[in-house]
C-alpha cells in the first residue's frame, strides 16, 4: 500500500507538471510549431486529453470590405467572443446550449463593411457548445478577410480520470507510445540493457574497490589513508566532465588505446573506457564514505577490548570488523542501485552510447511525456524496491536490526 | 603511434578487401548523421535527414541529374514524359522494369518483388493528400494538382466511413488531376503551367510505395520501408543507426562515370548517427567514415588561416566542398504595423515608414552578423532575394539597403520626420532563440540604433512564439531563414506574395502590383521574360523594403579521396548508388 502510494505520488507530480503547461503544451510540443490547429486536437487525442474530437464543428468566414482586415475568435471563461486586430472585443456571446445555436447567433455578428457566415456541420449541430472551449483552449481561430476558418469541437477527459486512466496503465506495465509512435516499453529495455552493460560491472568494480582501499588503508600505517585521501580530493576537486572529455582526449583520440567508432558490435571494446572512467571518478568519494564508517567502528569499545586481547589487527578487521560494516555498506548501495539503470549521462553522452542516459536527456528535450512518465514511474518502483532489498540485507547481516525491526 | 599502426589493419579491414575492384568481396562505406533521423514514411517523416535517408530506399517519378550537379532532373520511375502545349498536362511513361523489393519477413510478396505500377503513384501521392494522415507534405501538391485540395476536404470528413469511402473512391476512378491511364502511364493536370513541376515531383513527399507496406498488419513505412531503390533496409536501429543493402538483382541501369558499371556500385552503406561533435571529426579523421560536415569543431581540427586546408590533409588528398546553400536569411518588418509598416490610404504617412524600414536596414551589423554568427566562412552576403543555384539569380541588381551606413541612415531618419528619434516610439526586434549569444548580438544591433537616436527594445522568444508572433503579423522586426525546397524562384517571391499573407508571407506585405507580377512569374518558364518580371519585383521589394537579404549559408563538406564519384548536389545530400571506394 506504503509503495503504491510513494509510486502514484511520484507520477502525480510529474503529471501535474507537465499537465500545468510549465514545460509548454504537450500536444503542441509533439506536433511541432507549425502544426494546424486540428493537427494539435488529433494530437490530444492521441495523448488522452480529448475523449472527442470534430476537427470542423463550425465553418465560417469573414466577409470584409478591406481585404487586409484580419480578426480572431477566442475563448475564455465559457465566453466566445471576437477580436479585431488591435485586440479590441467586436462580439460576445456565452458557450452555452447548442454548437448549432452559436453558430445560428454568430451569423447575425456583422459591422461597418464586415461580416460573419458560419454554418455548423450537421454532425455537431447538437453538441454541447461547451465543447467549442475545450477544443479551442488557449489557442484563437484566425479569421483574415475571406479565408475559410472551421472551429473545432472536443470533450476533453476529466483531469482526475486521465489521472487515474493513465496510471492504470502504467502500473500495467502499459506505457503506450513515444512521440514517434513506437513503443515506449521497447524502446526502454533495449536502451537500459545497454545501460546496464556500463553501469554494473563499473559499480560493482568500484565498490569492491572502494571497500578493498578503504580496509587497505585502516589496516596499514596511518600514513596510507593521507596518501589516498589527497588523492580522492585531488581527484573529485576537479569537475568530472573535464575529467571525461580529458581522458577521452588522451586514451582514445591521442593514445589510440581505445576503439573509437560508432555504436555497433561488438560494442563491449567501446564500453572499456567508460567503465573505467566511471570507477577512476567514484571510487574516491565511495572510500572516502566507507572509510568513514570504518573509522568509527574501529573506535568502538568492544574492538578496543578485542585488540586487548591480543587478536592480530589483520584478523580483527577482516573477520570482526567486516560483518559488522556489511549492514550499513547494503544499505547505502541499495540506495544508489536504481540510478544504475541511468546509466551515466554524461559517459553516455559523450561516448555516443545510446542509453537510458541519453534517452532521459532527449525526452526532456524533446517533450516525449510517455517516455519520462514511464521512466518516473520505474525509478519509484526501482528505488523502493532496491531499499527493500537494503533492509534484507542489512537485516540478514546483522541479528540486532532483526530483533529491532 | 605503435598502438595506432596495429590497429589500423582492422579499422580498414572492409574496405581495404573491397579495394581488389573486381573481387566478391563487399563494397561497404559509413556515413556519421549529426541528428537522429525519425522514420521513412515521406508522409509523416518530412524533415531533410529523413528525406535524406528515403532517397536511398525509396524512388520518384523523376530524380536530380547527379553529374550535372543542378536543378536539372532526369527520370528516375519516369521512362519519359511530354507536356502540352499550355503546360498544364503531364503524360508520364513508367518504366516497366521497376520492382518494389521488400527485405523484411513475412515479405509481403513471395519472392519479394512487385511491379512498381501508376496505380502505386496514386496511392502514394494520394495518401500524402489525405486530411487523415495529417501529413507534412501536402503543401507541396496544394493549389498545383487538380482536384486535390477537394480530395482533402473529402478525406477530412467527419465521419470516418465518409473518409474512407472518399479514398477508396480516388483510388478507383484516380482525381481530376490525377489520372491513371494504364498500369504504366499517368496523366497529371495542374491549375497553372508550373514551369519547376519535374523538381517538385523529385522532393520526397511524390515518393512512391506499395500499399501493402502501409495496410498490412505489422507493418508501417515509419520502420519498414520498402521501395523500388537500388538499397534496401538490412538493420534499423532507430535513433541509432541504419544499415542498406544492395537491393538483390536491381534493375538494370549503367554508370554515367562511363566505366561501364552497373549500379550501385556499393554492396552497403552505412549511416551512424554520431551526436558527439569532436568524435564525428576524430572518425572522419581516422577514415571509419567517408564524409564530414564541417562545423566549428571540424574547422579546428582540419583546417589552418580560415579555411584552408592543413598541409597533411591536403597531403592525404582530402577533398574540401564548401558551396553556399539554397537559402536566404533576411531582416523581415512587420508591413502591418502602424509604426513600420504600410498603412492603406495614408500616402504620406506610409512614405515616412518607408523611409524608416530603410533606416532599420542600414543600422543592421551585417559584418558582425558574419564574422560572429557565421564564422566568417559558413555564410556569403546575399546580393539580392534570390540565392545560388536558382535561374537567374547571378545577375540580380545589389540591394542598397543591406550594409551598415550609420550616415545615411541618420539623413534618412531625418527626411522620415524623426530628426535623432525624436518622435519616433520604442521599436520592438522579437528574436527567436533566447541564447546569451543572440541576445548579444541583437544587442549590437541596438547601439548602432541607439547612435542615431532610436530605441530598439529586444524581446527574445521561443521559435513557437516567434512563428506565432509573426502569423499574426505582430512582429515589427524579426529575422527569418527561408530554405528553397526546390529551385524555383517563386517559393522565394511567395514570401511577398498578398494572399499568402500569415501563411508564409509573414512580413504581411501586399502590393498589387507585386501580385499581379508574381502570378506571372510563377507560371512563365526560364527566360528573358521571367527575368524581366522577378526584375520588377525586386525593384518593388527594394522600394519597399518589407525585408532586406542578409546573407545565404554555405554547406562545407570534407571528404576523403577514396570515396569516389563524389560530387557536390546543392539539393540533396547523398546519391549512394553512385558512390564507390578504393584502396585507402
Amino acid at each position: 500500500m506504503f509503495t503504491l502510494a510513494l509510486v502514484a505520488g511520484a507520477d502525480l507530480v510529474l503529471f501535474a507538471t507537465l499537465d500545468s503547461g510549465l514545460l509548454g503544451d504537450q500536444a503542441v510540443m509533439q506536433v511541432g510549431a507549425k502544426a494546424s490547429a486540428t493537427d494539435i486536437g488529433y494530437a490530444r487525442v492521441r495523448l488522452g486529453i480529448f475523449e472527442q474530437f470534430e476537427a470542423s464543428a463550425i465553418r465560417l468566414q469573414m466577409q470584409s470590405a478591406d481585404p487586409r482586415q484580419r480578426m480572431s475568435l477566442h475563448c475564455e471563461n465559457g465566453t466566445l467572443s471576437l477580436h479585431a486586430a488591435d485586440g479590441t472585443v467586436l462580439r460576445k456571446v456565452p458557450l452555452q446550449g447548442t454548437v448549432g445555436n452559436i453558430s445560428k447567433q454568430m451569423v447575425t455578428w456583422a459591422g461597418e463593411g464586415w461580416m460573419i457566415q458560419a454554418f455548423s456541420t450537421t454532425d455537431a449541430n447538437d453538441l454541447p457548445a461547451s465543447g467549442l472551449a475545450t477544443a479551442l483552449d488557449g489557442l484563437s481561430t484566425r479569421l483574415p478577410a475571406g479565408e475559410a476558418a472551421t472551429m473545432s469541437w472536443a470533450q476533453a477527459v476529466p483531469i482526475s480520470k486521465r489521472f487515474f486512466t493513465s496510471f492504470w496503465s502504467l502500473l500495467r506495465f502499459d506505457f503506450g507510445y513515444d512521440r514517434n509512435g513506437r513503443l515506449v516499453s521497447e524502446q526502454l529495455s533495449q536502451r537500459g540493457g545497454r545501460s546496464l552493460l556500463i553501469s554494473l560491472p563499473a559499480f560493482a568494480l568500484t565498490m569492491l574497490l572502494a571497500v578493498g582501499l578503504s580496509f587497505t588503508a585502516a589496516g596499514r600505517r596511518r600514513q596510507w589513508d593521507r596518501r589516498l585521501q589527497i588523492v580522492a580530493a585531488l581527484v573529485m576537486s576537479v569537475s568530472s566532465l573535464a575529467w571525461i572529455l580529458f581522458l577521452r582526449q588522451w586514451f582514445i583520440f591521442d593514445l589510440d588505446w581505445f576503439p573509437l567508432r560508432p555504436w555497433s558490435e561488438p560494442v563491449l571494446p567501446l564500453l572499456i573506457l567508460p567503465i573505467l572512467i566511471w570507477i577512476y571518478l567514484s571510487v574516491w568519494p565511495d572510500y572516502l564514505l566507507y572509510r568513514s564508517i570504518v573509522e568509527q567502528r574501529a573506535s568502538e569499545g568492544w574492538l578496543r577490548a578485542a585488540r586487548a586481547r591480543g587478536i592480530s589487527p589483520q584478523r580483527l578487521l577482516w573477520r570482526h570488523l567486516l560483518p559488522n560494516l556489511a549492514a550499513p555498506i547494503a544499505s547505502l548501495l541499495a540506495v544508489t542501485l536504481p540510478f544504475l539503470v541511468l546509466g551515466s549521462l554524461l559517459l553516455e553522452r559523450i561516448f555516443d552510447i545510446p542509453g537510458l542516459g541519453g534517452s532521459l536527456l532527449e525526452a526532456v528535450e524533446q517533450h516525449d511525456t510517455n517516455i519520462l512518465r514511464a521512466l518516473t514511474f520505474l525509478f519509484a518502483l526501482g528505488y523502493l524496491f532496491a531499499q527493500w532489498l537494503g533492509e534484507v540485507i542489512a537485516s540478514g547481516c546483522d541479528p540486532r536490526l532483526r530483533r529491532a525491526g | 603511434m605503435l598502438c595506432s599502426l596495429l590497429l589500423l589493419p582492422f579499422l580498414f579491414a572492409p574496405s581495404a578487401a573491397s579495394a581488389q575492384g573486381v573481387s566478391e568481396a563487399p563494397q561497404s562505406v559509413k556515413f556519421s548523421l549529426s541528428r537522429e533521423p525519425r522514420g521513412f514514411d515521406p508522409v509523416r517523416h518530412t524533415d531533410l535527414i529523413d528525406a535524406t535517408l528515403q532517397t536511398q530506399i525509396l524512388e520518384c517519378l523523376v530524380e536530380y541529374d547527379y553529374l550535372a550537379g543542378d536543378r536539372s532532373v532526369k527520370g528516375q520511375l519516369a521512362e519519359s514524359w511530354t507536356v502540352s502545349e499550355d503546360g498544364l498536362e503531364w503524360r508520364f511513361k513508367l518504366r516497366k522494369d521497376a520492382r518494389f523489393y521488400d527485405p523484411f519477413d513475412p515479405p509481403l510478396w513471395s519472392g519479394r518483388i512487385r511491379p512498381v505500377t501508376a496505380s502505386d503513384v496514386l496511392y502514394s501521392w494520394l495518401r500524402q493528400a489525405d486530411a487523415r494522415w495529417a501529413s507534412g507534405g501536402f503543401w507541396s501538391m496544394d493549389g498545383i494538382l487538380l482536384g486535390i485540395e477537394e480530395y482533402r476536404q473529402a478525406t477530412s470528413a467527419l465521419d470516418p466511413q465518409q473518409a474512407a469511402k472518399a479514398m477508396a473512391h480516388a483510388l478507383q476512378n484516380g482525381i481530376q488531376g490525377i489520372q491513371v491511364v494504364n498500369d504504366h502511364e499517368l496523366l497529371l493536370k495542374l491549375q497553372y503551367p508550373d514551369p519547376s513541376f519535374l523538381n517538385r515531383l523529385a522532393m520526397t513527399y511524390f515518393a512512391v510505395y506499395p500499399y501493402e507496406a502501409v495496410t498490412k498488419d505489422g507493418r508501417s513505412m515509419r520502420d519498414q520501408p520498402v521501395g523500388s531503390a537500388p538499397f534496401a533496409v538490412q538493420d534499423w536501429l532507430p535513433g541509432q543507426r541504419l544499415i542498406l543493402q544492395r537491393t538483390p538483382n536491381w534493375r538494370v541501369e549503367t554508370s554515367p562515370f562511363g566505366d561501364g558499371a552497373l549500379l550501385p556500385y556499393l554492396d552497403q552503406v552505412e549511416f551512424h548517427v554520431v551526436r558527439d561533435r569532436p568524435t564525428s571529426a576524430e572518425i572522419f579523421r581516422r577514415g571509419e567514415v567517408a564524409r564530414l560536415g564541417v562545423n566549428t569543431t571540424g574547422l579546428n581540427v582540419f583546417m589552418d588561416n580560415g579555411f584552408e586546408l592543413k598541409e597533411k590533409y591536403q597531403e592525404a588528398g582530402l577533398q574540401l566542398f564548401n558551396h553556399p546553400a539554397a537559402d536566404l536569411t533576411m531582416l523581415c518588418f512587420g508591413m502591418e504595423d502602424p509604426v513600420v509598416g504600410n498603412l492603406p490610404g495614408d500616402e504620406a504617412g506610409n512614405a515616412k515608414r518607408r523611409l524608416l524600414r530603410r533606416v532599420l536596414a542600414l543600422a543592421f551589423p551585417y559584418d558582425q552578423w558574419n564574422e560572429k554568427f557565421r564564422a566568417k566562412i559558413f555564410a556569403n552576403k546575399a546580393i539580392s532575394f534570390l540565392p545560388p543555384w536558382i535561374p537567374g539569380a547571378s545577375n540580380l541588381p545589389a540591394s542598397q539597403w543591406n550594409h551598415l551606413d550609420l550616415e545615411l541612415a541618420k539623413q534618412l531618419l531625418a527626411e522620415a520626420g524623426y530628426a535623432n528619434g525624436v518622435g519616433l516610439e520604442e521599436i520592438e526586434f522579437v528574436l527567436s532563440g533566447k541564447s546569451n549569444f543572440v541576445v548579444s548580438f541583437a544587442q549590437i544591433y541596438a547601439h548602432n540604433l541607439s547612435q542615431i537616436g532610436v530605441k530598439l527594445k529586444l524581446v527574445p522568444v521561443t521559435y513557437n512564439e516567434q512563428i506565432e508572433r509573426s502569423k499574426n503579423a505582430d512582429a515589427q522586426i524579426a529575422l527569418r531563414t527561408w530554405t528553397m525546397d526546390w529551385p524555383d524562384g517563386a517559393l522565394m517571391m511567395q514570401n511577398f506574395y498578398g494572399p499568402q499573407a500569415g501563411v508564409v508571407n509573414y512580413s504581411f506585405f501586399r502590393d498589387p502590383d507585386f501580385d499581379a507580377l508574381f502570378e506571372l512569374y510563377r507560371q512563365t518558364p526560364d527566360g528573358v521574360e521571367r527575368n524581366q518580371l522577378l526584375l520588377n519585383m525586386l525593384q518593388i521589394l527594394e522600394t519597399e523594403v518589407p525585408a532586406v537579404p542578409i546573407d545565404h549559408r554555405r554547406n562545407a563538406l570534407l571528404v576523403h579521396p577514396w570515396l569516389q564519384n563524389y560530387r557536390y548536389h546543392p539539393f540533396q545530400s547523398f546519391f549512394c548508388k553512385y558512390y564507390s571506394v578504393s584502396e585507402h
